[in-house]
Order: C-alpha cells, then structure tokens, then sequence
C-alpha cells in the first residue's frame, strides 16, 4: 500500500465538496478518478498532494520522510515561470529537490526526450502550446522519479495526437510507479487504468479493478440487427425474463442482460415464436460509459 | 542547496524582466530631480515670462545637506510606492497565474521561500537605492558643494531598514492573498495610515518605523548619528523578523 486515505472530508464554507473518502492504492497500479464535473476530482488530488488540508479523516503516504519527495503532481492547468526556458525550468525542479549535478543533468535530458521536447528546450515557456505545456509538466512532475504520480486532468486539454502521445506515455509509466489521474473522458481511462474510483457529489460511489465492476454492473450486452423492430415487438421482448433493458442506437438494438446463456435462450426462441429473421449477431461488452452511467445512477 | 537556487530563480527573473535595470533608474531620476530643478528655479521662472515687475520672491540659498535631504525625501513617496509595485506581485502573482499550484507540492520549506522573495526584492532595492543616492550626492557636490561620501553611505544604510520594512509588510500581505493589486493597496494602505500616525503622534513616538527619515535628518546636520536613529532601525528590524515569521506561519497553512 502506497497511500491509505481514511474518512477524508472537505469543506469549504458551509459547502461539503468531499464526503468520506476511503480507499488506497497498491504499488504500481494505474487508477482512474472518474467523475461528472463538480464530483470533486480536483479537490481530491489537490489534498493528495498537499495543497489543500482534509478537514478530516487522514491521508498517510508509506515513507517516513517528507510524502512530497515521492509523489510528483500534474495540475490541470499547468503554469509555469513564463521568462524560462523549458530546460532551466527542469533544472529548477530538480535542484528544489536537491539531486545532484551529474543526476540533474541526466534526468534532465532524458525527459526532454521522452516527453519530446528536445527542440523546444531553450525556448521560453511563454512560446509553448498547450500540449507542450502539458508535457512538460508531466517532465516536471517526473524529475525526482516518484512513487506516485497524480494527474489532475492529464489529456482534456489536448488534440488527439497530443493525447495519444501522453496516453502511451503513461502506458509506459504504469510499469515504474502508482498513478491516479482523474478523467471525465472514460475511454481514456478504460484504455490505461487498472481500476477506477467513480466519484460523484463527493462520494465514492464504486472503486475496483475495472474487470470485477464489468462483472457487478452486468451486465453483458448482446447488440443485434433484425429485419423486423418495431416499437411493439421491442416491447415484447423486454418482457424476456434475462433482459434488463434495451437500447435502440442506428438500426441496432443493445440489450442489457444479467445471464448471457439464459438471455441468448430466451431470444431464440422468442426471435422464432415471432418469426423474426436475424440480420447480424454479436456479443459486446459494456462499455465504460455504460458502466459509468449505471454507477452514478444507481 | 534549495535556498540558492530559489535566490538564482528570483535574481534570474529581475534579470530577465529587466527590473534590475529599470527600477534604478526610475529611482535616480527621482532622486535628483528636485535638487536639479531647484538649482535652476530662477532661470526656469525666467523661461516662464518672468515675475511680474516689482515683485521680489526670494529663494533660499541650499546647502549640500538640504540638496541631498530634497532628493532622499522624493524617495519616501514614490520610491516607496515603486518597490510596491515590483513586490505585489512576489507570490500572489504565483497564486493567481497558477504556477502555485505546480511549485508547491514540491518540498519547499516555507521559511526558504519567504526568506528567497524577500531578500531578492531587497537586492533590487539596494541597487535601486545605491544607484539614486550616488546620482544625488553627485550633483549635490557638483551644484551646491562638497558632501562627504562617507555620509551618502550612512543614509544609505539607514535607508535600506526602511525599505526592508516596506518589502517585509509587501511580503506579509503576499503570504495569504492571490491578488497582487489587493497585496499593493493593502501594503500602500499600512504606509499611509503609519503616515498618518506619524505626522500626528510622531513627536511623542520616538521610535515609530516613520521616524527614520527625521532622524536621518538629523543625523545629516549634526554630523552624527543620534542615538535614536539606532533605536528607529532596532524597532524596524524586529518588526520585520515578527512580519517575516507571521508571513512563514501563514504561507504554510495557506498554499494556493
């Protein structure tokens, strides 16, 4: 266990933005924060990180000297010392941390590469784009190699190359420490994340691996295309014991189910007692969205 | 060690934006610009049309002293509000751009930080001062007579207590707000309230931070330095440990 957050509650004012959170992160596991907006996502990270004090409940780091020479934090706006150069502003970060000149200079250089901003490093910061502010906060947020990266929002902000590059970089990153990064953007976090916590009004209303919450919430779905959908007969086979819910999208029909032998039973001998004609067939799986709708919802 | 490289950061950031060269400028300009126009009053006046005829308006004759106690009293007011403003911005600005949010998780000892923001500003002040006293104590010798260096040197140690005051009560403000012009007129609004004070109950507080400029006064015609201008800077500096400590105290507990 990296970190174990215990009963943390946030006020603001009068206004409650966190409600007893409790969960905790194992060694090198990537986990998503998923939330609507407003869920509280940010206030989270920021007490992580120590920016923001809980106003109760405890948040203990596994390390016995100051937590935040091993965590390394990305906010969502990334800003930084606009007069300096992308090169000097690494070179700060590191010094702040205290690392050595030879180490500096390494761990320096080799961010610039991964994040690819070789070209850019003495340029002044005031001159990057979005997405290269982006990636060199992830460079800084990386100099001291943390045990645990918190990423506040890491791809809402860029294009879709600048996103796949960052995605795949923390692909990368799963492997060497404990990520959490909050997304509303839940193929993001289907794609890199291990587990999720599904955050809503301040609550954690579902954590786990992401495979066991497919399994809790579903539901299976079978997606069909048939010669003959009518509002009647969707009606009809609603009333199919396995099936709970069913979703017209294109010319497609979702079906939600709980069992996926007794559902496809069912169907069958439904699509023949109706003397209906399948045009396509196929089992699909939830996806993230679905199952994120159904959490919040439940 | 992180205290240096925080200095380097702030010294690089006033090299870069050019404070070190501008605010010593703006400050000598100040400085000698009523010793100069004073000097030629008469001929400014003839410029103007003259005085009308029979009309006898005297001008006093200045002494060294009194020429260089014009231009170091022009600092008190505009000097003053010129530090204001390359301090306002020290961490609020940091606050409201942003940056904050990334510097601080990393770990900075709050005290280092303070004492990184204050000690840079005051560089720039000691550059600013030096340059605007060695301009004025040089056209005072050339336009009124001699002035010993050695006495531009004393008030320019004397000074700088008070500008380490200005920059510590712009530093407190900083610790806890996000605005910089709310950190400028909350530090202006200290100044001028402590004018106020001064002006009214100056001559019963002795030691009062405002005090500094008449004991500088005196200590300019006596040819000594009173006793009481040592007690004045003994005030000011404790004053600004206790403004600097407060500031450490809530800079902690109030991050972004």
């Amino acid at each position: 266990m990296v970190l174990k957050v215990k009963h943390v509650k946030k006020r603001f004012g009068k206004q409650t933005v966190l409600k007893d959170i409790t969960f905790s992160l194992e060694p090198k596991t990537c986990t998503a924060l998923i939330g609507p907006n407003g869920a509280g996502k940010t206030t989270l990270l920021r007490m992580l990180s120590g920016l923001l004090k809980p106003t109760e409940g405890s948040i203990a780091y596994e390390t016995k000297g100051d937590f935040r020479r091993i965590i390394g934090y990305l906010p969502q706006y990334p800003q930084f010392y606009e007069w300096m150069t992308a090169k000097e502003f690494l070179t700060f970060a590191a010094n702040i941390y205290g690392l050595g000149k030879y180490e500096t200079e390494n761990r320096v250089r080799s961010l610039l590469e991964k994040t690819d901003l070789v070209d850019a490093k003495h340029k002044q910061i005031r001159t990057f784009s979005g997405g290269m502010k982006q990636r060199l906060g992830l460079a800084q947020a990386l100099i001291h190699q943390p045990k645990i990266l918190f990423l506040d929002e890491p791809v809402a902000s860029l294009d879709p190359i600048g996103r796949r590059d960052v995605l795949t970089f923390l692909k990368q990153l799963k492997h060497e420490m404990t990520i959490l990064f909050s997304t509303h953007i839940l193929n993001d976090a289907e794609e890199v994340s291990d587990r999720v916590i599904i955050l809503k009004d301040g609550t954690i209303v579902e954590q786990g691996a992401l495979s066991s919450l497919e399994e809790k919430y579903a539901l299976s779905k079978i997606i069909l295309r048939m010669n003959l959908d009518g509002a009647d007969v969707i009606k009809r086979m609603k009333r199919l014991p396995s099936i709970q819910d069913i979703e017209k999208i294109g010319d497609f029909l979702h079906l939600y189910v709980t069992s996926l032998d007794d559902a496809q039973k069912e169907l069958f001998s439904f699509i023949e007692g109706e003397g209906i004609s399948l045009i396509e067939y196929r089992i699909g799986r939830l996806t993230m969205e679905e199952l994120f709708v159904k959490a919040v919802n439940e | 060690m992180q205290w240096t490289t925080l200095m380097k950061k702030e010294m690089l950031q006033f090299w870069r934006n050019k404070q070190i060269i501008w605010v010593p400028l703006v400050m000598a300009i100040l400085a000698v610009m009523d010793p100069i126009t004073y000097y030629f009053l008469p001929e400014i006046l003839e410029l103007s049309g003259g005085l009308p005829e029979g009309a006898v308006f005297e001008i006093p004759e200045l002494t060294a002293n009194d020429s260089f106690l014009l231009g170091v009293e022009s600092l008190n007011f505009m000097g003053v509000m010129l530090l204001l403003l390359i301090s306002m911005g020290a961490i609020a600005a940091e606050r409201k751009s942003g940056v904050a949010e990334m510097m601080y998780t990393k770990p900075i000892h709050p005290f280092s930080y303070m004492m990184s923001k204050w000690l840079a500003l005051l560089i720039v002040a000691a550059v600013a001062l030096f340059t605007a006293l060695a301009f004025n104590w040089y056209y005072t010798n050339v336009l009124y007579g001699e002035l010993a260096f050695f006495v531009m040197l004393k008030t320019f140690g004397f000074y700088m207590v008070w500008l380490m005051f200005i920059v510590a009560v712009a530093i407190f403000f900083n610790a806890f707000l996000s605005k910089p012009g709310l950190v400028f007129a909350s530090a202006a609004g200290v100044i001028f309230v402590m004018n106020l004070i001064d002006t009214f109950l100056g001559h019963k507080l002795t030691y009062f931070p405002n005090r500094l400029t008449s004991h500088l006064e005196e200590m300019l015609y006596s040819q000594k330095v009173p006793g009481e201008l040592y007690m004045t800077a003994g005030v000011i500096l404790i004053t600004v440990s206790v403004l600097l400590g407060g500031s450490t105290v809530i800079f902690k507990n109030k991050k972004i």
